[in-house]
């Protein structure tokens, strides 16, 4: 089945003041299966993201990511610094714009599954963060940067919003599982450091007895208590 | 005689310290951890715990970003500064080790 947006883009193309354009964005093109059904459908101008939610609970997207240009046929500046998405940027609001748009340059960003069908979706105020409605409540989804460091022959990639992988080039990988919304990570030979903007977790790396030893001895005195804690691992 | 290489795949974690702060950005360089936090630059061990904190001027603006290499850490500000300070000594002096780089003239400021 395919799905067609032609109402939702109508409502963007009255914004910009664009000219009729209708095209048809598939559920198969986000990487669904051809099997799924969309029963509901949010728009995010902010941000340009077009969100569908189907029958059997996945959220698929799509961003928008073509360019734009001036109503009388100029390119916008391509070096302009000024971002779009800002709230506060306005440079589009008393100008006529005109949206050249295609299912091509609606780019397919990863889907997410929820429990039970998608009845209602609607974008918060804020930047990345989606409510989408089911029979048994709401799931909110908010919009994650996964961030990655690479040093000393160990990489680590964060995979979900509170785990990261380390991979190094010797000993394979493993996965760590941190309890906080992860906003940054930075890695070495030996350590790895997560952090949301309130607290920052440390981690040791390596075999059972090099962690202790590291723990041991890369250590302040202030803090010896909580290495001999430590060295009981 | 044979000789069997063991390679040790015990790979594990083991969480060491958990504490707050308001970082955006964090480099780290063995035992010591660097830290954007607020309108300076806050040097402390695994723990936390604060070792020294450079505090950065109105017109140099507020560190952003991190990004460490060797020796020497980078500094980006929202006033478009990069600072580089040579972190191998065991005592940063800021007046000497600092430098800022202006995105529109190049200006060495030590």
């Amino acid at each position: 089945m395919e799905m067609t947006f032609r109402h939702k883009i109508s409502i963007t193309t009255q914004t910009y003041t664009a000219q009729d354009e209708n095209f048809v964005l598939t559920l198969h093109s986000a990487g669904l299966k051809r099997s799924e059904r969309a029963i509901s459908v949010a728009f995010n101008p902010l941000q340009r993201y077009i969100s569908a939610g189907t029958r059997d609970g996945v959220v698929a997207m799509w961003k928008y990511v073509g360019d734009y240009s001036s109503s009388d046929g100029s390119d916008q500046p391509e070096d302009d610094s000024s971002d779009p998405s800002d709230p506060h940027f306005s440079k589009y609001d008393n100008k006529k714009t005109k949206v050249q748009t295609s299912s091509s340059q609606w780019k397919p960003m990863p889907s997410v599954t929820v429990q039970g069908a998608v009845r209602h979706l609607q974008w918060g105020p804020g930047q990345g963060l989606l409510a989408a409605g089911t029979d048994s409540g709401a799931t909110m989804l908010s919009e994650t940067v996964l961030h990655r460091s690479l040093n000393d022959g160990v990489a680590a990639i964060q995979i979900n919003n509170d785990t990261v992988n380390i991979e190094t080039q010797d000993n394979g990988n493993f996965l760590i599982h941190t309890d906080i919304n992860v906003k940054g990570v930075v890695v070495d030979s030996s350590h790895m450091v997560v952090w949301n903007g309130k607290e920052a977790q440390v981690y040791g790396l390596g075999d059972t007895d090099t962690s202790r030893r590291q723990v041991n001895e890369r250590s302040e005195p202030a803090s010896l208590e909580e290495d001999e804690n430590a060295s009981h691992y | 005689m044979i000789l069997i290489h063991l390679k040790c795949t015990s790979l594990r974690s083991v969480q060491i310290s958990d504490f707050q702060t308001s970082a955006r950005s964090i480099a780290l360089r063995r035992d010591t951890l660097f830290m954007a936090e607020k309108n300076r630059l806050l040097i402390t061990n695994l723990h936390g715990v604060q070792r020294l904190s450079v505090s950065f001027t109105e017109a140099e603006g507020i560190p952003m970003l991190l990004d460490l290499n060797g020796n020497f850490l980078a500094i980006t500000t929202n006033n478009g500064i990069i600072k580089l300070m040579d972190v191998s000594r065991k005592v940063i002096e800021r007046e000497t080790s600092g430098n800022c780089y202006n995105h529109s003239n190049t200006t060495k400021q030590s």
